[in-house]
């Protein structure tokens, strides 16, 4: 597993509530959205999306409900009172981390 | 001539590492060919024909990673409700026997039984809970079809016994 691959698991359900807290939005959208938006970076096998929010609404951070939409089911997923404050948390978190981090790097140079 | 290559052979594909219940395996099936055919018709807006639309979406998927992943993530709340189908009406059976039979052995006659608020609130506690933990509704109901059936051998049938 790359340095990348290992960021990429680590940050998944994070980048998954901060796409979620703009609105409900089904699998494929997410995955269209988080390719577009970091450029590819965060490219993963789509169906790798599927697992990670099963287990999220498992943890309660989600809800579903299933929609038709021109002849698809689709199934969207919402940020629960839980979801929203796990990503404030995450959200903290990672701003530290990478705060931490880029203070580290820069002492290094 | 290859046979071509559909989102059903890509389905079952997926659905061969897969051993879940039929309800989960379906609505997992049914949201994982949602994405497919969404891939599909953006790899074809794109210009590329269907039966390569279809290979890059499936490439992209990664079919027996996510399977695997996906049988991981519901393995546990599935074992977890497989429990609870047999634990919860045993659990009531044996509150409702208790109710039933006095500590030396002797019962209520069943007549008796079926007049105690206590017994409906039971037989309506042990619908509800189930009702209310199982994501499937048919479950609950099996749950319940297997109380009433406890309760008919180990507590109605002895209290008529003993009547």
């Amino acid at each position: 597993m790359t340095p990348r691959d290992q960021m990429r698991k680590g940050s998944t359900e994070f980048l998954i509530l901060s796409l979620l807290a703009e609105g409900s939005m089904y699998g494929y959208e997410i995955s269209q959205k988080l390719e577009q938006r970091s450029g590819g970076y965060f490219e993963m096998k789509e169906g790798l999306l599927y697992p990670a929010l099963h287990r999220m609404q498992q943890n309660g951070w989600l809800t579903s409900e299933w929609q038709e939409i021109d002849g698809r089911s689709r199934k969207y997923y919402a940020l629960t009172p839980q979801g929203k404050k796990v990503l404030g948390e995450q959200t903290s978190e990672w701003k530290t981390f990478i705060e931490r981090l880029g203070a580290v790097l820069d002492s290094g140079e | 001539m290859m046979s071509q290559l559909t989102i059903d052979d890509v389905l079952l594909r997926i659905a061969a590492n897969l051993h879940l219940s039929k309800e989960t395996e379906h609505e997992m099936l049914t949201e994982i060919r949602t994405h497919l055919e969404e891939a599909v018709a953006e790899a074809m807006r794109k210009g590329a024909d269907e039966q390569t639309a279809l290979l890059i979406a499936a490439e992209q998927f990664g079919m027996e990673e996510a399977a695997a992943e996906l049988q991981e993530v519901h393995t546990g709340p599935e074992s977890l409700d497989a429990i609870a189908l047999v634990a919860v009406p045993v659990l009531f059976a044996l509150i409702l026997r208790w109710l039933a039979f006095t500590p030396e052995g002797s019962a209520r006659d069943w007549q008796q039984l079926l007049t105690r608020p206590g017994f409906w609130i039971i037989a309506a506690t042990s619908l509800i809970i189930p009702g209310l933990w199982f994501r499937h509704r048919r479950y609950a109901l099996a749950g319940w079809i297997f109380f009433w059936l406890l309760t008919v051998i180990f507590v109605i049938f002895p209290s008529i016994n003993h009547w």
